[in-house]
């Protein structure tokens, strides 16, 4: 997979450029002017993060744009201020390496089981056709589009009641008490396994779509000639589908892990204990103070944030590009 | 490349479903599995009509019942499948809507929080010193067997001893400090007594007609009594401290002085019809800009989806190119700004097109007007939600260029067309496929983008003579929830509800229509 | 098959990590606080030192000050809201609005707490909560660019003209824009004010002082500023503080919160009162406000809450450390304020403070006041903006206050007028007739005996005049008559105001 020149894929349309009468002057000038266009987009791209690196590194906490050099720095110490009350002097009242754990942790379960039930609804969207399918396609984006404000309340007492119900089956069903109802406590308020499942919900019609738009470019000779061979459903869903989608799923993991990571409006009104916050959450904290807002641990929280995201951004990168199409026609 | 007519097909559901059945291991394990997820449904459902809320057990019933018949109707064989999928939309997406429509009937808003008993409850918690009453100190004791009791000192010098359900002993020429041990109680240390403020912060002392009540830290009223009774035959709650009646209005949700408009703290939540709506329809706001607001939402909405998405795909269709070297490395620094979170982002690009300061604003920019003039602001949104968006874009673009076939590209290169008609003709086309509905979101999703909106200049430049609060870059959402928010009358939940069903109405019928489009592209990519 | 299998096992091992990581709980017995990431440090250590006190855990859970209301009403009922909580004092109103919070008794403390502190914390006669902190804005003056103090705006504008002139800095003085709250200063010292007061010192709503005549002055000073270049628009309190670093801007008008930066900001710096307007006030008044715990009413624990509160909180240390965190104008007078030599200019310039409404009724005047100023800052009419600000606040407060159709007399009279009940609004017997101009009447004849009414708009109880009942005492049978205006909401009868019936 390291080696980009050897997946066909990707090459189709070079391969067909280079068939073309192209001379190397031609080829010079159009790489050049993709090297300018690229430039350009990178400079677009990262010019705004200078400044957020460079209040990570200014001990005064403001989030200045006037000059890219901090102020307020003496001595060459000063540069780490923000990094150094972040992970050592406050690490003990607020608990960062914690958060990060949190996120990182809420954040690849959500998108993992995310992705798994997507793709089996994209699946029979894509290959079954049956009454009410386009209502129900539609359905599940429309129903996601609500401008739902009021969701966070409906939620919140749902996660509320969930976790009560520790308490109240023991107790009006006493002979089910052999079983340790507490574990339902892992779901409700104040809990990451309440925050997944709420965040399970999240985006799911719209990965469903994307998916689903991906499953039907690929052909159905795949799937019928397996079915002629006497394959199942699953079989063929789990052998022949499911690693030729891979860089949708890809995307969409992606899509998904970046989404929950960086969410915090609903996990900000679930949960409470400083221990349990994901890193939005304790990191808006810095910032939510009105007259007050602490931008330089901000910004040097979410450098520290933006690793992760980066690295399982470069995990999955081969898989969004590195598209099996090709092979999978072949066979 | 042959073409497949789905929809001429007739469904192969039977043949796979003979297929699964080959397997009776497989067929018991299943219903086996079943049986166990539906008992605990079961579980839960009790539990949660045990603690009263309908609601939820309703919603879980409904998903059991439909995974039952998903899991064990054959012909229906393609929903099980999305079995997972349809359960967590429905107690996760749909709960929270149905819960939202049924606040927009109901007058729920600051002063209208609480359900009726909950303000019959909270009232009845309230007690007051009636008049003629004593005031004392007081000092806690306790006996052996754990009954409290009070060592009550007042003004005048007089003393009592007042057990929790026993009578109250006038104590005779009382010594000058509360006795260590009293008739068998003994005097609670600091800690013990803090320890013990909850469990006896409502208790009665003494018995019958004679009682007394803790009502500080340190006072204690003999007696003291609850300032409202529930009378339910009436429907009111009675004032005991002047004997008013406070009827429930069962129409407003509040308790009104059977005498006068004098209304109890706080009224209560009750179900108001339509009155929302028909306040939305005769809001003030609604004669203001609306349709300048409108105008300006949907071309926001529209421009953003369009800028984002050329962005994206021209730099996935640039970088999709293996004689571009390093890039992996160029395709993870374009991913970026999708990795920094959207609010300091916003700050940054805040600053950068500030007028005074900033770098672009003051600097190369300067004269826009990129926070006061009408357009320039416009015009910073937009090029602030392109930054944030395009990496969106180009991650979905990459993903779904590798699903066009190279066959179709060595077809079209053999007819000699060119690289600007093969882009027209069949990559955009292809990709419309997977993406045009994603598209649709992602306009849907703008177009609430109450976020940016509000973080980058809170809906200012201000439009002047207008009758509401309004700014020219304000959006649907963003000037409507001022209507529900802003008015001076604290959050007004049930309103915003009513406004919130209204917009997605307007969505839904935008997205209805965007939609004909798709079915367009769909029949065409189902001819591949 | 395999890769499934194995990403089946990664899922199953992922829950069991969810399921080992042993969430915290609030116990039952704990005694819950909602403090903000500044306040929450503190409290951890007085938790840990009331636990080991009394064996009673105290969890501190992080909410913003901001948020605590919202939150508070729904968690509180649903029984997951806390026992104490920390809000900013406008919030009040609508907390007790809503029946969340329980007043206090502070009379222990006399003396011990700012009364204008207490004052804020005041509503409805009641104090609501215990107070730690108050903040007011001042006037900020870069010394080497403006040696003296500035005592009028009209001398603001004068000095900054000549910086600008002599080119000595960018700007002179710079105000926020579109900011209601650092412009109120500005308006009150032209003799502007945003609501009047009643008799009994509550807000009067119908009275908007945005576009009174001192309003639509400081507005004209803005507006000059503006046209004169002195001012430009799109600045905020951290843009304003960096160009102040620099030297760029002169004068500025900022909060306590400011203390650390100004204080690292290496200028020489005064902090004054705020300057009064010729011939109208010898200084502006800012608005004053503060911050302080509440004890929710939903708690089952409110004693245990209080006993925390005035024995452990309400202490000099604590509030020493609460001072020091943030350097706003503490509420306990006993505090030492040296650790922030800003604070005592502060509080000087807060003398003549007006605490700032806490009534519902803000909410519609913040955005309405401040887009009057920006729109000023573009170039927009001053008067214009100013009374279209006035006028979209009384219309957002008078909402959707129907027309009235219908103006009926109510009260104990009503079934000796005829009507089936008494305070009745929807009997039809009782209403009175539109005599024109907003004049409305009706004349009952009454037996002898003591009465109460007042009257009510189209026939609910949704507006109604008086606040309180009027009464009316008769010593034989008599004719009354009743009038309402509805331009001025007062009401008369014959009886009690013979002089205005030409008696």
């Amino acid at each position: 997979m390291s080696s980009t020149a050897k997946q066909p894929a990707s090459s189709s349309y070079q391969h067909v450029e280079s068939r073309s009468v192209m001379s190397q002057r031609e080829r010079i000038f159009t790489l050049t002017f993709r090297f300018t266009i690229i430039g350009i987009a990178i400079f677009f791209a990262l010019y705004p993060v200078i400044y957020v690196i460079s209040a990570a590194f200014n001990p005064l906490g403001t989030l200045s744009t006037r000059s890219l050099i901090p102020q307020g720095i003496d001595e060459f110490s000063d540069l780490f201020t923000n990094f150094r009350t972040l992970l050592v002097d406050e690490i003990e009242i607020f608990p960062f390496w914690n958060w990060l754990f949190n996120s990182i942790l809420v954040a690849t379960i959500s998108t993992t089981l995310s992705v798994l039930v997507c793709a089996l609804a994209a699946y029979s969207f894509s290959r079954f056709r049956f009454n009410g399918r386009r209502s129900l396609l539609l359905g599940i984006l429309l129903i996601q589009v609500f401008p739902n404000l009021l969701s966070f309340v409906a939620l919140f007492l749902m996660l509320q009641q969930i976790g009560r119900l520790a308490d109240v089956i023991p107790q009006a069903l006493p002979f089910l008490s052999f079983i340790d109802w507490g574990f339902l406590r892992l779901f409700g308020l104040d809990s990451l396994g309440g925050l997944i499942l709420v965040y399970l919900g999240g985006a799911m019609g719209i990965n469903t779509w994307l998916m689903k738009g991906f499953f039907d470019t690929i052909p159905r000779d795949i799937d019928e000639s397996a079915m002629v061979d006497g394959a199942t459903h699953d079989q063929t869903f789990w052998m022949l589908i499911f690693p030729l989608v891979r860089p949708i799923l890809a995307v969409v993991g992606v899509l998904s892990f970046v989404g929950t990571f960086n969410e915090f409006v609903l996990a900000r009104f679930l949960l409470r204990d400083n221990d349990n916050f994901t890193l939005m959450v304790g990191l808006f904290s810095f910032v939510s103070a009105e007259f007050s807002q602490n931008w330089g641990k901000f910004a040097a929280g979410s450098l520290i944030a933006a690793t992760p995201i980066v690295i399982v951004y470069l995990l999955l990168q081969d898989q969004i590009v590195g598209g099996l199409t090709q092979g999978a026609v072949k066979g | 490349m042959s073409a497949i007519a789905s929809k001429a097909r007739p469904p192969q559901g039977d043949l796979a479903f003979s297929k699964d059945q080959g397997n009776i291991v497989v067929i018991a394990l299943r219903y086996l599995a079943l049986m166990i997820v539906d008992a605990f449904a079961l579980i839960l459902i009790y539990g949660f009509l045990e603690d009263q809320n309908l609601g939820l057990a309703l919603i879980l019933g409904v998903i059991t019942v439909g995974a039952n018949i998903f899991v064990l109707v054959p012909s229906l064989f393609p929903i099980k499948w999305m079995t997972p999928g349809l359960m967590l939309i429905t107690l996760l997406v749909i709960y929270p809507v149905f819960y939202t429509v049924l606040t927009a009937f109901t007058n729920r808003a600051d002063g209208h929080i609480l359900n009726k008993s909950q303000v019959v409850d909270l009232l009845g918690q309230q007690r007051y010193v009636p008049e003629g009453a004593q005031l004392y100190e007081w000092t806690l004791y306790r006996s052996e067997d754990g009954t409290y009791a009070l060592w009550l000192t007042g003004d005048d010098g007089n003393v009592a001893f007042a057990p929790a359900g026993a009578p109250i002993i006038e104590v005779e020429s009382p010594p000058e400090e509360a006795p260590p041990t009293y008739e068998g109680y003994t005097q609670l240390t600091r800690a013990e007594r803090t320890q013990a403020l909850t469990e006896i912060q409502n208790l009665v002392f003494g018995e019958g007609e004679d009682t007394a009540g803790i009502q500080g830290r340190s006072q204690a009223a003999r007696p003291l009594e609850s300032r409202y009774v529930y009378d339910e035959e009436r429907d009111a709650l009675i004032d005991q401290s002047t004997g008013t009646a406070y009827i429930a209005d069962n129409q407003e949700g509040l308790f009104r002085a059977e005498r006068g408009s004098e209304v109890l703290q706080p009224g209560y939540q009750v179900n108001v019809g339509f009155r929302n709506f028909e306040r939305l329809v005769n809001d003030p706001g609604l004669r203001g800009p609306l349709l300048q607001v409108f105008v300006w939402t949907v071309t926001f909405a529209l421009l953003s989806v369009l800028t984002t998405f050329a962005v994206g795909l021209f730099m996935a269709l640039i970088l999709n190119d293996n004689a571009i070297p390093g890039r992996k490395i160029i395709r993870s620094l374009l991913i970026i700004p999708y990795a920094i979170p959207g609010v300091i982002a916003i700050g940054v690009w805040r600053g950068m097109l500030n007028e005074n300061l900033g770098i672009i604003g003051a600097g190369l920019g300067s004269g826009i007007g990129w926070q006061t003039d009408p357009w320039g602001v416009k015009f910073g949104i937009l090029l602030i939600n392109l930054w944030l968006g395009y990496p969106y874009m180009m991650l979905i673009s990459s993903g779904a260029l590798q699903a066009i076939p190279s066959e179709v590209y060595e077809a079209a290169a053999v007819d000699g067309a060119t690289p600007v008609q093969r882009f027209w003709r069949i990559t955009l086309p292809l990709l419309l496929i997977t993406m045009g509905p994603l598209l649709i979101a992602s306009f849907t999703y703008n177009f609430n983008n109450f976020l940016i909106i509000e973080a980058y200049n809170a809906g200012n430049p201000p439009i002047p003579g207008t009758n509401t609060p309004a700014g020219y870059s304000d959006i649907l959402i963003s000037y409507t929830y001022r209507l529900a928010f802003g008015a001076g009358r604290g959050a007004d939940y049930g309103y915003a509800a009513a406004i919130t069903i209204i917009i997605f109405a307007i969505v839904a019928i935008i997205t209805l229509m965007q939609f004909r489009l798709t079915r367009r592209w769909e029949e065409a990519g189902a001819n591949v | 098959m395999n890769r499934n299998k194995l990403l089946l096992v990664a899922v199953l091992l992922m829950v069991l990590a969810v399921s080992s990581l042993a969430p915290v709980f609030a116990q039952d017995d704990a005694l819950v606080i909602w403090a903000d990431g500044r306040r929450a440090p503190i409290l951890q250590g007085l938790a840990e030192d009331f636990e080991a006190e009394f064996g009673i855990p105290v969890e501190i859970q992080q909410v913003e000050l901001g948020d605590v209301r919202d939150q508070l009403l729904v968690a509180g009922p649903a029984g997951e809201g806390p026992d104490i909580g920390i809000i900013p004092h406008d919030h009040v109103g609508l907390l007790v609005r809503n029946g969340a919070i329980v007043p206090f008794d502070l009379s222990e403390f006399e003396g011990q707490f700012l009364e204008s502190a207490l004052a804020l914390f005041t509503f409805e006669g009641q104090v609501w909560g215990l107070p730690y902190a108050q903040e007011n804005v001042a006037f900020v003056r870069n010394v080497d660019l403006v040696p003296e103090a500035q005592t009028t705006w009209e001398q603001v504008a004068a000095t900054s003209a000549e910086l600008v002139e002599s080119g000595a800095s960018q700007y002179g003085f710079v105000m926020q824009t579109g900011d209601a709250y650092h412009a109120f200063p500005i308006i009150s010292a032209f003799g502007g004010y945003i609501f009047g007061l009643n008799d009994d010192s509550t807000f009067n709503t119908s009275d908007i002082g945005w576009n009174s005549e001192g309003g639509l002055a400081a507005a004209q000073w803005m507006a000059d500023m503006y046209a004169a270049g002195l001012m430009t628009p799109s600045w905020d309190t951290t843009a304003l503080q960096e160009a102040f670093n620099a030297g760029d801007v002169a004068m500025f008008v900022t909060g306590p919160w400011q203390s650390n930066a100004l204080l690292e900001s290496g200028i020489n710096f005064s902090i004054d009162p705020i300057p009064g307007a010729e011939g109208v006030s010898e200084a502006g008044s800012p608005f004053s406000g503060g911050q302080g715990f509440i004890i929710s009413a939903f708690s089952d624990k409110q004693l245990l809450a209080e006993s925390f509160l005035y024995e452990y909180v309400a202490t000099d240390e604590v509030m020493q450390q609460l001072f020091e965190t943030e350097g706003r104008i503490p509420a306990w007078t006993s505090v030492d304020t040296s650790a922030f030599p800003t604070v005592e200019s502060f509080i000087a310039a807060g003398a003549n403070a007006i605490p700032m409404p806490a009534i519902p009724e803000m909410g519609a005047v913040w955005s309405a006041a401040g887009n009057s100023q920006t729109l000023i800052s573009t170039g927009e009419d001053a008067a214009a903006s100013f009374n279209d600000a006035a006028e979209q606040i009384a219309t957002a407060i008078e909402g959707l206050a129907a027309p009235i159709e219908t103006v009926t007399l109510v009260g104990s009279l009503q079934d000796e007028a005829g009507c089936p009940a008494e305070w009745d609004p929807a009997c039809e017997v009782t209403v009175m007739t539109d005599d024109g101009g907003g004049q409305w009447s009706i004349t009952v004849t009454l037996p002898a005996g003591d009465y109460e009414w007042k009257v009510a708009l189209n026939g609910t109880w949704d507006r109604s005049y008086p606040g309180a009942n009027v009464a009316l005492s008769l010593t034989e049978e008599t004719e009354v008559t009743f009038r309402y205006n509805s331009n001025t909401n007062g009401v008369q009868d014959s009886v009690n105001n013979p002089e205005s019936f030409g008696g």
